[in-house]
């Protein structure tokens, strides 16, 4: 059952969450066997590097990858400790003066309380004991990021009009660097001339200077709900919260005038901006629907985090009049999932994509071609990690405005050939 | 008070716990010295971290701990001898050792002492009784090791009055409950000199239903003894003190046993403070069972990584994973969180589905892959995580599994679950499904490639059948590697070869098999290696040593004349070179008229070399049939899992091997000699005009694969030299 494992837990989600700070570097305290696969995938969602060649990154603690440099602990390391490692990685490091540091334990090493007692005079570290056994990515993501707000030391500052801060997207998302370009996109089209992304790429600037964001938005719930606490406790930053992330016409639309109203601002130039997008949409849609009668009644699978199946599910059954057959819900809160479906009288739905044929199902790329393979399905829209494609040169935002439409024209192409 | 008796072999094994510096290893010295002067044969294994348990009867000097030596000394020169010392009247010590005081994990240094003891034979030897003197508290997983069926039969409790003393002697109590209540031997007291604690005691022996089987007074002579580095059982034999221990002695030899109750925290203090509202202990329950098998030291198959003490790239769960999930009809466990579940998963899932996407191949297994993870949270970590396996054990049976395969994370095997032990009792109850445990503790048994190893290996003692009819047409292809992208390719190319000379293949050893096929391994006559790498040989090692099997003695080579050799050798050993010449003919054929067709683009062609892959003898080959200006043949030995045998080249003229590799003085080479064709394991930015090609590190096999490689090169030389986005560098 290969879905069971297509979400990564606590330990990716802390990882991920100190990757995704510019010009820092992520030191586990732990085996290799922790580190090829999440040093692999940070570079690859987070591409700072541009030779692929492992003979460059020869230095001891590195193993060929740019990323994730580590203890590499053994047997020996769990019995007597990593301590002197982590001090000489710890040196190499810093003398790449890098903004900013995180220092995680696998979880082995968290087992036999190494305490990661390593400090720099003048970068700040971030440092996270236990990585979490077994819990989501989200959680480990949101600590991962609540480590590196305590590790700036972030105090209260005067709010800046027309400033706000992005929450939940963090380097796992698929397509995030695009997915954040659009949005902010339509928050500029809305008059808040900056988005801080916090979480995502950002800086160690943009890290200080978000505490003088006048609001946080939320983008996806399942990766920013104690963030947003925090921010609110600490640095008394409000919050405007959605239950889906902005994909899919009436979610964005939702999502944009929930902002403006928060703060103030005039929807209007983008509001205008989804309604041209859904004229066209319509426009597709009445002709393709008009010579085939699609895509109403054909059917789909999704699996994905609670905040984003949510709208796709939505977007595909309330807007196209496509039926969900089988909905996996791989971490967060299902219930707000479970009303929609119930109220749509769609009970008793299948749980497993692994049992369900669909006309397109919407995961992972692995899940998809595991889907593909077994004859389930013969198209498939990858929404997040990991993505079908190994390259990507064009623009394919997952969600926000161009999210949508890339959503809407892989799935009625995939049912229209 | 319950009284138990030993069903002994003969064999006994005890373990003295207590609160720490409670003079458990006086105690276990005297105790060893006693019964050594009785005839007995005695081995005492001291599992403390300093390591002193032994002093006393090795005259100050015990011998190196076995932690100290599993760090130092490479697995195939690892001797028990080594780690075994002699004292007092020929008794044996051995001295687990550990790390300093406030790092690292005690606990799992008795967990890795033991496994090694346990590899060394330690068990085959033939001691009459084993003493197990532990530190401290049962804190941990670690340090319950020595309660565990295997190891001690009986648990003495050595305690003072003291209130903390017998504190952690209750902790003891619940903790030997936990695994069998019936084991405990009594309490040995242990003065401190105190005027009330002998009632203390007393009235703790009555309230948990052990009884005191010996008392030490406090003397000075002890110290006298230690002084001495030597015993008081062997500093004064017949005196008072000694009668105490040789009485100590008789008890164990009597081999009585009882049933371990323990106190709340409530009815400790009150029976320590001697108020008498003692409540019933917490009772405990089942059949006691004592069953001791003599086992002989288990051959170990090692990677290049374990057996050179080198930097472990991956881990052996990973690696098992891997081979594991590729096997049709088995229900892989991953017993630990669910990012190691995630990680093996995606690793071995991701290049599938790049195949799978590319090329349209897969490995069948992967399909639908029946794999679970335990998903070990904070509590098991506390708790221990065994009914978390045992849980998902049953869940798997009931939806249908009757192949189970488990294999254990780094947390698992920290704190010490008892994975085996479990599956025994899965087993018992279902005895219509096959347990395989895997026990790789992360990366604790090794690297990746070891996890390959293991999992072969452990699942062939569990699986091979060994009555099969032998079919003379079948060959099994032995070092299958299934996440590598052209694992399908490769087969296909010698499944065919093989065809031609008529026989077929039997099993896929091990990668996108079926269990099916793994069990009926013997039913072919004949094995052939899919390459010479180290995890090939040492596969085709455990094969030869344990299923008998015969191999072809030369494995699979990629290229032409690679090919004829094993194909020809091949013939030989399946007595049918009458169907030689045919095949032979036909694949030089193919060959040849390829080849020619490619000259008229290559002849001539300066080359230069780069790669990281030292087998590369076929690929010069190829270069020389093509006629190409070979200028320079480069080989970095890495020492890693894809480079982690010795091969012996032909082409030592032409190959010049190197141990490191500047960057920049490499490509300042390449641009002297400025080749027209650039063929590197990892293709590079050069400022030069130069067509670079990749030089695989598992190559196509097969009297075309190096061909189809070489036709790429002719197909791209149309290209241009340079392509324009190489100008768009900035």
């Amino acid at each position: 059952m290969p879905s069971e494992h297509q979400m990564p837990d606590g330990l990716l989600g802390a990882l991920f969450a100190l990757e995704g700070v510019r010009n820092s570097v992520t030191i586990l305290n732990g085996p290799t066997g922790c580190k090829y696969y999440p040093a692999s995938l940070s570079d690859s969602m987070f591409q700072r590097e541009i030779s692929f060649n492992p003979l460059q990154h020869v230095t001891e603690f590195y193993f060929g990858q740019p990323r994730i440099p580590c203890t590499y602990m053994d047997s020996h390391d769990y019995i007597m400790g990593a301590e002197g490692k982590l001090h000489r990685i710890f040196r190499a490091v810093e003398e790449r003066r890098p903004d900013f540091i995180g220092v995680v334990n696998s979880p082995g090493a968290s087992l036999i309380g190494e305490g990661l007692r390593v400090d720099s005079q003048d970068i700040p570290v971030a440092r996270m004991e236990s990585p979490g056994y077994s819990e989501s990515i989200s959680e480990g993501y949101q600590r991962g990021v609540l480590a590196i707000l305590e590790a700036m030391d972030l105090q209260p500052k005067e709010r800046k009009i027309g400033q706000v801060n992005l929450l939940g997207l963090s380097i796992w998302h698929l397509g995030w660097e695009d997915s954040l370009q659009d949005l902010r996109h339509l928050l500029h089209l809305c008059g808040l001339e900056l988005c801080i992304a916090i979480g995502a790429g950002w800086t160690a600037s943009e890290i200080r200077e978000s505490a003088s964001s006048s609001l946080n938005v939320v983008v996806d719930k399942d990766f920013c709900s104690r963030i947003c606490r925090w921010y609110e406790e600490e640095l008394g930053v409000p919050h405007v919260d959605f239950d889906r992330c902005p994909l899919g016409f009436d979610a964005l639309e939702d999502w944009v005038a929930g902002i403006c109203a928060q703060l103030d601002a005039d929807p209007g130039p983008a509001m205008g901006e989804i309604k041209s997008r859904r004229r066209l949409a319509y426009r597709e849609i009445s002709r393709l629907n008009a010579a085939t009668g699609l895509p109403k009644g054909r059917t789909f699978s999704v699996s994905a985090h609670a905040s984003l199946a949510l709208p796709v599910i939505e977007a595909l059954h309330s807007y196209l009049g496509m039926v969900p057959v089988a909905v996996k819900v791989c971490s967060g809160d299902r219930g707000p999932i479970d009303s929609y479906l119930s109220r749509h009288g769609l009970t008793g739905l299948d749980d497993d994509l692994m049992e369900s044929p669909v006309d397109i199902a919407l995961a992972d790329g692995n899940t998809i071609a595991a889907l593909m393979a077994k004859g389930l399905t013969d198209n498939g829209l990858d929404i997040i990690y990991p993505g079908l494609r190994s390259v990507q040169l064009r623009p394919e935002p997952v969600l926000g405005l161009e999210g949508t439409m890339r959503l809407l024209d892989r799935v009625l192409n995939s049912l229209a050939r | 008070m319950d009284d138990i008796s030993i069903q002994s072999n003969g064999r006994r094994r005890i373990a003295l716990y207590g609160k720490g510096g409670i003079g458990k290893s006086t105690i276990s010295s005297n105790l060893t010295a006693a019964l050594t002067l009785r005839g007995q044969r005695v081995l005492q294994i001291g599992c403390d971290p300093k390591h002193d348990s032994t002093r006393l009867l090795t005259n100050g000097s015990p011998p190196i701990t076995v932690l100290d030596y599993l760090r130092y000394t490479p697995p195939q020169e690892r001797r028990l001898d080594h780690v075994m010392g002699t004292g007092f009247q020929g008794c044996h010590c051995v001295e687990a050792g550990g790390p300093e005081p406030g790092v690292g994990c005690a606990g799992r240094g008795i967990i890795s002492a033991f496994d090694l003891l346990e590899e060394l034979g330690i068990e085959g030897l033939e001691h009459d009784i084993t003493i197990y003197d532990v530190l401290g508290d049962v804190v941990c997983g670690g340090f319950a090791v020595p309660l565990r069926d295997e190891y001690a039969d009986t648990v003495y409790v050595v305690t003072s009055g003291e209130f903390m003393s017998l504190y952690a002697a209750n902790n003891i109590l619940r903790g030997v409950a936990n695994y069998d209540p019936h084991r405990i031997g009594g309490i040995i007291f242990n003065s401190r000199g105190d005027q009330e604690e002998e009632e203390r005691v007393e009235r703790f022996s009555q309230a948990v239903g052990v009884p005191v089987v010996a008392s030490v007074p406090r003397s000075p002579l002890f110290l006298a003894a230690e002084k001495e580095g030597v015993t008081l059982v062997e500093l004064k034999p017949e005196g008072e003190l000694s009668q105490v221990f040789h009485g100590l002695a008789s008890e164990v030899l009597s081999g009585r046993r009882h049933t371990a109750h323990h106190l709340s925290e409530q009815d400790l203090e009150s029976v320590v403070l001697g108020i008498s509202s003692v409540r019933s202990p917490v009772k405990t329950a089942d059949t006691p069972e004592l069953a001791h098998e003599g086992k002989k030291a288990v051959l170990r198959y090692t990677s290049r990584n374990v057996d050179k003490g080198e930097i472990l790239h991956g881990c052996a769960f990973s690696g098992a994973a891997a081979i594991c999930m590729s096997v049709q009809d088995l229900t892989t466990i991953l017993h630990g969180p669910d990012s190691c579940a995630h990680l093996a998963y995606q690793l071995a899932s991701n290049g599938v589905r790049r195949s799978f996407l590319r090329e349209g191949t897969l490995v069948r297994s992967f399909l639908d892959t029946d794999v679970h993870s335990t998903s070990m949270q904070e509590s098991c970590m506390v708790f221990g995580g065994v009914s978390a396996l045992q849980d998902k054990m049953e869940q798997c049976i009931n939806e249908g599994s009757r192949n189970i395969a488990v294999i254990t994370s780094c947390p698992a095997g920290i704190i010490g679950d008892d994975v085996v032990k479990t599956m025994e009792r899965m087993s018992l109850a279902n005895p219509d499904v096959t347990f395989i445990p895997l026990i790789e503790d992360g990366n604790m048994q090794g690297d990746h490639m070891q996890g390959v190893i293991d999992a072969c290996i452990g699942l062939s003692r569990c699986l091979i059948e060994q009555d099969v009819e032998e079919s003379p047409e079948a060959v099994n292809l032995v070092g299958i590697k299934p996440i590598a992208s052209n694992c399908h390719a490769n087969i296909e190319a010698v499944s065919r070869l093989i065809s031609m000379l008529g026989l077929q293949v039997n099993c896929r050893y091990i990668g996108d098999s079926s269990l099916e096929q793994i069990r009926a391994f013997r039913r072919a006559p004949l094995s052939l290696l899919m390459s010479t790498d180290r995890f090939a040989m040492v596969l085709k090692d455990y094969l030869v040593k344990e299923q008998g099997a015969t191999f072809s003695p030369l494995a699979v080579q990629p290229g032409m004349r690679g090919t004829e050799r094993w194909l020809r050798c091949l013939a030989e050993q399946a007595g049918i070179t009458d169907r030689l010449d045919d095949t032979m003919d036909r694949i030089r054929s193919e060959y040849q008229e390829r080849l020619e067709a490619l000259k008229p683009h290559l002849k001539g062609r300066s080359v230069y070399v780069l790669s990281m892959h030292k087998d590369i003898d076929w690929l010069v080959d190829l270069l020389i049939d093509l006629e190409v200006e070979i200028q320079r043949v480069r080989v970095l030995e890495r020492a890693d899992h894809s480079m982690d045998y010795d091969v012996v080249n032909e082409h030592r003229d032409i190959i010049e091997f190197e141990s490191s590799y500047d960057v920049a003085e490499v490509k300042q080479d390449v641009r002297k000699h400025s080749p027209q064709l650039l063929l590197t394991t990892y293709l590079t930015q050069l400022d030069l005009p130069i067509h670079q090609f990749k030089v695989p590190l598992v190559p196509d096999l097969g009297h075309l694969g190096a061909l189809n490689m070489a036709e790429e090169w002719a197909l791209s030389l149309r290209a241009p030299v340079e392509e324009g986005w190489r100008k768009d560098a900035f």
